[in-house]
């Protein structure tokens, strides 16, 4: 086989410290059957050679010494280090799994909180369960859809409802006779009975806005959880950085 | 010389290079109390991590010349390696506490080398000075008492036209031919250190060395023997 043949950039492996058996057994044989390969074997041996006796120690141009103000200009930022270093990885060990933890817990609560579980009692047990770890209000005996909507769950008891038990009218609510909303309807002011069915349903569906929603306890918790977990790795990414 | 090859002739086949596997730099192999310089520069990083200035400008007076003579041949040109290994020293200093153990001098090498490479990355290329280490005639290399003068002389002109012919190959073929055949490192550690695959490593340091044996082909009888 010519010599214009061979793979010299595989041969250059010659000179390495530690090839793969395949390697070396292929140079061998191309060094074995081919003279211009073992002269330029013999080469790059020489060079590498060359290469490892070359000096460790060469005179730096100039002194490479800090001075004084090199120090205090490089140590700057000095309070914020010695806050974050804590988070650091030279910091607490347990830091980061108390991190992955806590994140994991939060979107597992907001999760369970939110996705609907198709039986009443999950979301009331849930609550429950959320009201104990956070030590808020007491849990609320309704299903979270009741608490966030705290009218008459049927149309008929919509229609006929008790009068002491208010209802939100939209933002627009139209009523029988088509004239234009009044101004406190025009800005959401709670009516009372009187308002059409239609109206009723309506305000329903939209849902309380003058009180704000109430946000179930797990949720809560779970939000809490969330942001002090994602709040550590912030903190460690930073001090990881800084460090 | 550090690193002085040792060839074993009487074994045919066996791989002609052969050094002293990198063993100062692998954190594990080497334990304060086998290693005095590493015993001092313990010492001074504490000091220096307590505070004291003194400490730390007694480590780069240790090794201010080392890491120079790796970034300048990383990076040909004196001025912009000596910014390098400033740099590298300031950023040594400002993360004193990303010290993690192991080799001081492994730890400052790597940070060197890093610099060295961001130098090549962002500052503009200048020609390169093809003999750095002859440019400061005050300096020669400490001669032993068994090397006579032509040995030394025959050493120095190689080392000048080994200077010369890397100062001329491609900054990437350079870097991994620097790190593997000068300063030791293995491919695994130039894959890490250079954020490039380990075969892209062997392709540099293969084809690095066929680009030497171009350009030195006709002093090639410096070397040989």
């Amino acid at each position: 086989m010519p010599h214009s043949t061979h793979d010299l950039v595989l041969l250059a492996a010659v000179a390495d410290r530690d090839p793969d058996p395949a390697t070396q057994a292929t140079v061998e044989a191309m060094i074995a059957s081919c003279a211009d390969c073992a002269a330029i074997a013999e080469d790059l041996r020489a060079l590498a050679l060359a290469l490892a006796d070359l000096p460790t120690s060469l005179p730096a141009p100039r002194d490479m010494r800090l001075t004084v103000g090199d120090a205090t200009r490089l140590r700057g930022g000095g309070l914020w280090r010695a806050i974050l270093r804590p988070f650091g990885t030279s910091g607490m060990p347990a830091l980061r799994p108390l991190a992955g933890v806590l994140t994991t817990l939060g979107i597992a609560g907001i999760l369970l909180s939110t996705v609907p579980l198709g039986f009443e009692t999950a979301g009331t047990a849930l609550n429950q369960v959320g009201s104990a770890v956070g030590g808020a209000a007491a849990a609320s005996s309704q299903s979270p859809a009741q608490a966030y909507y705290p009218g008459p769950a049927s149309s008929t008891e919509v229609a006929g409802g008790p009068k002491d038990q208010p209802t939100f009218a939209p933002p627009y609510s139209i009523d029988s006779s088509g004239s234009q909303p009044s101004a406190s309807e025009a800005l959401g002011a709670p009516t009372r009975a009187g308002a059409t069915p239609a109206v009723q349903a309506f305000a329903q569906d939209v849902g309380p806005t003058s009180s704000g929603p109430s946000i179930p306890p797990l949720t809560l918790v779970s939000i809490v959880l969330l942001v002090a977990g994602v709040s550590l790795i912030s903190l460690r990414a930073v001090a990881r950085r800084i460090d | 010389m550090l690193d002085s090859p040792i060839l074993d002739p009487a074994v045919p086949g066996l791989i002609a290079v052969r050094r002293a596997p990198p063993a100062v730099e692998d954190p594990r192999a080497t334990t304060v109390a086998d290693d005095p310089v590493q015993r001092r520069d313990l010492i001074l990083l504490e000091r220096a991590r307590s505070g004291d200035l003194d400490g730390f400008n007694d480590l780069v007076l240790c090794y201010q010349h080392r890491l120079f003579a790796l970034v300048v041949r990383m990076v040909p040109d004196r001025d912009q390696a000596a910014d390098a290994v400033q740099e590298a020293f300031f950023h040594a200093f400002k993360h004193l506490g990303a010290f993690r153990g192991g080799l001081v001098r492994s730890w400052l090498s790597k940070i060197a080398v890093n610099a060295a490479m961001d130098a090549q990355r962002f500052k503009k290329r200048r020609p390169a000075d093809p003999y750095p280490e002859l440019e400061d005639e005050s300096w020669q290399p400490p001669a032993d008492a068994s090397a006579d003068p032509v040995t030394t002389s025959l050493a120095s002109e190689r080392h000048t036209a080994l200077s010369g012919a890397l100062a001329a190959i491609t900054t990437d073929q350079r870097t991994a031919i620097v790190l593997y055949d000068v300063e030791g490192y293995d491919y695994g550690e130039i894959a890490q250190l250079t954020g490039v695959s380990l075969g892209t490593v062997k392709s540099r340091i293969h084809r690095g060395r066929l680009a030497l044996r171009d350009l030195l082909t006709d002093r090639m009888d410096l070397f040989r023997g």
